[in-house]
């Protein structure tokens, strides 16, 4: 007992003195070109003086996503005096409405979730931006199609804050034996079948993600939807207004099929939907290679390198976009991508919010390397990470850019379209099912 | 700020005591000054239960009542439409597959947890080593639910047949017994199970400390004449202890059985009810916080409620029973 | 069974822990007959511990590797343990402050709930009125009641007092949602009371604050101890009625929340977590050592109940 009191002590004094020595480095302010215009806007965002006091945000972010997202508050919290209180937290539905509900909301929230975000903000809880922060400053930074899909009854209830640039194909370079600049997808796919016909397996899917298992999925439907029906079409069907039953759907549903066959996969469906989408591209570097192309958005060049950083952009790991899938719809590209909403009107959080529209801020988040910025004035050369710059070349050329569908439809009928991934991969026999358990929850 | 922390921990706890012996001493005493005998008898006990009274007034039954009155009532709270959630709720196949599903956590966990628990309880006293098993049985108890999650879901994890295999489980399987390796979460064969086990994994040690506890007053005269009288350890424990600890297995399996009724964290972690897993709880979260309709929300809230009535009436004898010994 | 007043003892002496008793019986029995129970306790303890050993060797090693190779194949190369996880919880900005607010969370919430729920249980174990049942049988039933739909109602009403995003508020909730089972696990043991004892101290003209301070209390030690044990286990693994009543902000965050923060919105980052329930259940484990010193015979022991 005496033994375990001493041990236990030690070890507390150890933890004590280890976390103090994390602590006690003084902070400077970065004094770099960006950092310096960054807190100019801020301070101008604020109005000209330092105002002080603090606003809450709820959000998502964690781990090194968010200390990328906080350092770009830093100078506008130094600027103008202001603590930005972030709270991040996978449980954020839950967290959010039970605050709004319960009459404590956060000042400001981020999330990807915009088609949540339109509810609430059809309810009155989320302000209208382009009462905020200024029609015109909006327009000046933001596309308009962007600005459309945060907007519900012509109110803009969300700013976009990080994109990202779905439909990419990673690969290896220094192991890969397919197309790199494939024509069509029927060229990419017919390279994938004979691959499959030699007894390799050519494509990785990973699908689990705890309680959002089946995104990949669903993301990558979306996408052959929107490439393969058509933007007019995505659209309605996103809105509502076109059924899950519909031939498009279904057919865009068995494009996908076409890459999770028994044979494509490697270990097959059941590997395939028992590992994290974070290790989906594992296999690729492995000796002999378990698969060779991966499906998925630019987020995932960063999520790669993180567990593996020996890997050299260009040389061992690379990108290219999907191609088309139907020639009537040439260069189209998806994206994705989190929101900026306010539900607190104050001086603080309408500081904050104008802060995040300006193009010094949208700079900044561009240098974390991360992600995408939105804003039209941050110039492609900002970006220092090989594969975003590449990415906002691909978007500058795209003929069309259109969010992703799930991320506009409520959230219930996105749980189901995530769920209608994982079933289809594990019984693409039952797709009429499946679709018609997807249209029964609108 | 660690500062303040520290102050305010020192000063919650000598207030409370102080508080709490002062309310009960001078409360006492000014009871049985201010009122006639018969009255102080009658009073004095709502003095003891009234602030366990109070706060579970506020922090469960009113939000209970609230809830059941809304699962009368249409998604924004707004319009009476009278039993319709319930039948929603019976009639959708998701609910009744969580039904079933909490059924069958509710006939495996607390029985498990009971007979893991009371047997550790019983033999950890006879080895030398006792204390270190117990303590083995008590750790994942104190596993956050979130880090359950991630330990069980490498436990459980899948490599294809021809690789190496990375989860436990499988490893064993795979070793010992030459077969494929089953995807435990995955497979609907056995995911249910594989959730009940990880959190068995959690709640036996629950049992096991609380029958400890209880062993303690098991009057060791009582043993010592059984095993005199020759009684074999079985018998002993057959016809002395097991007796006198029933009340203990009441409440043990009743308050696993409520955990059973009302899991969640581990299912909303590691599968959030996906692959036929899903639980009353996890239904409720949905309706709750994705749906955001909170009359469906209310109806399983209130079926929950519901549900443990019978084991309700199962203590009530159990309690009427120790009234007649008082 | 009728007890004399010679049997009722006068002294407050713990008996001496049971082990040393086993112990003095175990010479009657041929060890060999014991190997079964040695069996069936080593197995079992196996069984238990082996999710946790590969929790505490998944801690010392850099993701790829975990996700590479079983973590019982880690012990053939030694040199790829390392201390990152660790260094990654421990260096974050915040996490001992957050270790200083768990503490301010649980250590009032869980005395609130001792203090609060003994004195209810008692006056439901051992004290008659007319509806006794009632109230006890209700508070069992309010075991069932689900946290998730507490949320709402009760924040509002926070709301109104303002005691959202104070210590004082959530120790409150915390309270409420611990005495349904405190009340049930004391009541148990309470009940087992001898009546006599009752009697002897009432004839002595003992109070009833009297009696549960010198008599009950003292007499309840294992199962007081076992019920700061859950409770502080639970509320020290809080996470969402935290997130919700007192916030997620570093200021007053508690480690779940902290340690949560670790992780990135799709999960990546898990790695973190390993190490971080490493830490995280050493406060716990503490606290289950520390009152193993309370699981003692009472004076029971030596009395039987009728």
């Amino acid at each position: 007992m005496q033994k375990v009191r001493t041990a236990s002590a030690m070890f507390v004094t150890a933890v004590l003195f280890l976390s103090a020595c994390g602590d006690a480095e003084p902070e400077e302010q970065a004094d770099d070109p960006a950092s310096n215009a960054a807190r100019e806007a801020a301070l101008e965002a604020a109005g000209g003086e330092e105002l002080g006091g603090s606003v809450s945000m709820l959000g998502l972010l964690g781990g090194e996503e968010l200390d990328a997202f906080l350092s770009v508050l830093k100078p506008f919290e130094e600027a103008t005096g202001i603590e930005v209180q972030y709270e991040g937290t996978r449980d954020f539905a839950a967290v959010l409405q039970t605050r709004v509900e319960g009459g404590n909301p956060p000042d400001v929230v981020g999330t990807p979730a915009i088609g949540e975000m339109s509810a609430f903000a059809e309810e009155g809880t989320l302000l209208d931006l382009s009462e905020v922060v200024g029609q015109d400053v909006l327009d000046a930074n933001f596309s308009p199609s962007l600005l459309e899909t945060a907007s519900v009854n012509d109110e803009v209830f969300g700013i976009f804050s990080t994109v990202n640039l779905g439909g990419l194909i990673w690969y290896d370079p220094s192991t890969y034996e397919g197309p790199t600049e494939p024509e069509s997808w029927a060229e990419l796919q017919t390279w994938a079948a004979q691959e499959a016909a030699d007894g390799r397996t050519p494509w990785c899917v990973a699908l689990e993600s705890g309680a959002a298992s089946g995104w990949p999925a669903a993301d990558f439907i979306d996408e052959i939807l929107l490439r393969q029906a058509g933007p007019e079409f995505h659209q309605r069907w996103a809105a509502g207004q076109e059924p899950w039953t519909s031939p498009e759907v279904r057919a865009a549903f068995e494009t996908y099929g076409e890459t999770v066959t028994e044979d494509m996969l490697y270990g097959g469906t059941t590997t395939a939907l028992s590992t994290n989408f974070a290790e989906a591209a594992t296999p690729m570097f492995a000796d002999p290679p378990g698969c060779s192309i991966l499906q998925q958005a630019t987020f995932m060049g960063g999520i790669i390198t993180d567990s593996m950083p020996d890997l050299v952009p260009g040389e061992t790991l690379d990108f290219f976009p999907v191609p088309d899938y139907d020639p009537a719809y040439p260069g189209i590209r998806s994206i994705s991508g989190e929101i900026v909403g306010m539900i607190n009107d104050t001086e603080q959080s309408t500081a904050l919010v104008k802060y995040l529209a300006t193009p010094e801020a949208g700079t900044l988040l561009a240098l974390t390397g991360r992600w995408l910025s939105p804003n039209l004035n941050v110039e492609d050369s900002v970006y220092e990470d090989p594969f975003l710059r590449r990415a906002s070349e691909v978007l500058v050329e795209a003929e069309g850019t259109y969010s992703l569908g799930n991320s506009l439809m409520p959230q219930t009928t996105v749980d189901a379209f995530w769920k209608a991934g994982l079933d289809y991969t594990q019984n693409p026999g039952d797709l009429d099912e499946i679709l018609a358990t997807i249209e029964a929850t609108r | 700020m660690i500062v303040d922390r520290v102050q305010l921990i020192a000063i919650a706890v000598i207030v409370t005591v102080v508080v709490a012996v002062g309310y009960i001493r001078l409360g006492d005493r000014g009871l049985r000054g201010l009122l006639p005998r018969h009255w102080y008898r009658r009073s004095v006990p709502w003095l003891f239960i009234g602030p366990a009274a109070l706060i579970v007034g506020l922090v469960l039954v009113f939000p209970g009542i609230s809830t059941v009155i809304l699962s009368f009532f249409d998604t924004k709270g707004t319009n009476f439409i009278g039993f319709d959630n319930y039948a929603s709720a019976l009639t959708d196949p998701i609910t009744l597959i969580a039904l079933r599903n909490t059924a069958l956590w509710v006939a495996l966990l607390p029985t498990l947890s009971a007979l893991v628990g009371l047997l550790i309880a019983v033999l950890a006293d006879r080895v030398r080593y006792g204390g270190l098993v117990k303590a083995a049985l008590f750790l994942p108890i104190a596993v956050s639910a979130v880090a359950a999650g991630v330990i069980w879901t490498f436990m459980y994890d899948y490599q294809p047949p021809v690789a190496a295999q990375t989860g436990t489980m499988n490893a064993l399987l795979t070793v010992l017994t030459n077969t494929d390796p089953i995807a435990w979460i995955i497979d609907e064969a056995t995911n249910n199970y594989a959730l009940i086990a990880a959190t068995l994994w959690t709640q036996a040690g629950f049992a096991m400390v609380i029958f400890s506890a209880a062993l303690r007053s098991v009057p060791d005269e009582l043993l010592e004449a059984a095993r005199l009288d020759g009684a074999s350890e079985w018998q002993t424990f057959r016809h002395i202890t097991l007796p006198i600890l029933m009340p203990t297995v009441v409440v043990v399996t009743t308050t696993v059985t409520v955990i059973a009724l009302k899991a969640f964290d581990i299912v909303y972690v590691m599968t959030n009810g996906t692959y036929g897993t899903d639980v009353l709880s996890t239904v409720m979260y949905r309706e709750l916080f994705t749906a955001r309709d909170n009359g469906g929300a209310g109806a399983i809230a209130t079926m929950l409620m519901i549900a443990v009535l019978p084991i309700m009436i199962y203590n009530l004898r159990q309690f009427r029973r120790e009234g007649q010994g008082v | 069974m009728v007890l004399t007043a010679a049997e009722i003892p006068t002294s407050t002496e713990p008996r001496k822990p049971v082990q040393t008793r086993a112990r003095k019986r175990s010479w009657r029995r041929p060890s060999w007959r014991r190997i079964p129970v040695h069996v069936v306790v080593i197995v079992v303890a196996a069984i238990w511990l082996v999710p946790l050993i590969g929790l505490v060797v998944s801690s010392f090693r850099a993701p790829t590797d975990v996700l590479s190779t079983g973590w019982w194949e880690s012990f053939a190369d030694p040199a790829r343990y390392t201390m990152t996880n660790y260094e990654r919880v421990l260096d974050r900005e915040g996490m001992l402050l957050s270790f200083f607010n768990s503490m301010a969370i649980v250590v009032p919430a869980t005395l609130l709930v001792v203090v609060v729920s003994s004195a209810a249980a008692y006056a439901l174990a051992c004290m008659r009125f007319r509806f006794r049942r009632g109230v006890l049988l209700t508070m069992v039933a309010l075991l069932i009641v689900p946290v998730q739909i507490t949320l709402v109602p009760l924040l509002r009403v926070f709301n109104g007092l303002d005691l959202t995003g104070s210590f004082l508020g959530l120790w409150l909730v915390h309270l409420g949602y611990g005495v349904p089972f405190a009340i049930y696990l004391l009541h148990n043991f309470f009940s087992a009371i001898p009546r006599e004892l009752f009697e002897a101290a009432e004839i002595d003209g003992a109070s009833p604050s009297q009696i549960f301070f010198e008599i009950v209390l003292p007499i309840s030690r294992p199962a007081l101890a076992s019920l700061a044990i859950f409770e502080f286990v639970w509320t020290w693994n809080d996470l969402l009625t935290a997130l919700i009543f007192l916030g997620g902000f570093r200021e007053v965050a508690p480690m779940p929340v902290a340690v949560s923060g670790l992780v990135a919105s799709r999960g990546n980052g898990w790695e973190v977590l390993t190490s971080a329930a490493m830490l995280s259940m050493i406060v716990p484990m503490v606290v289950f050592v520390a009152m193993q010193k309370h699981f003692v015979r009472g004076m029971l022991a030596g009395i039987s109940k009728g």
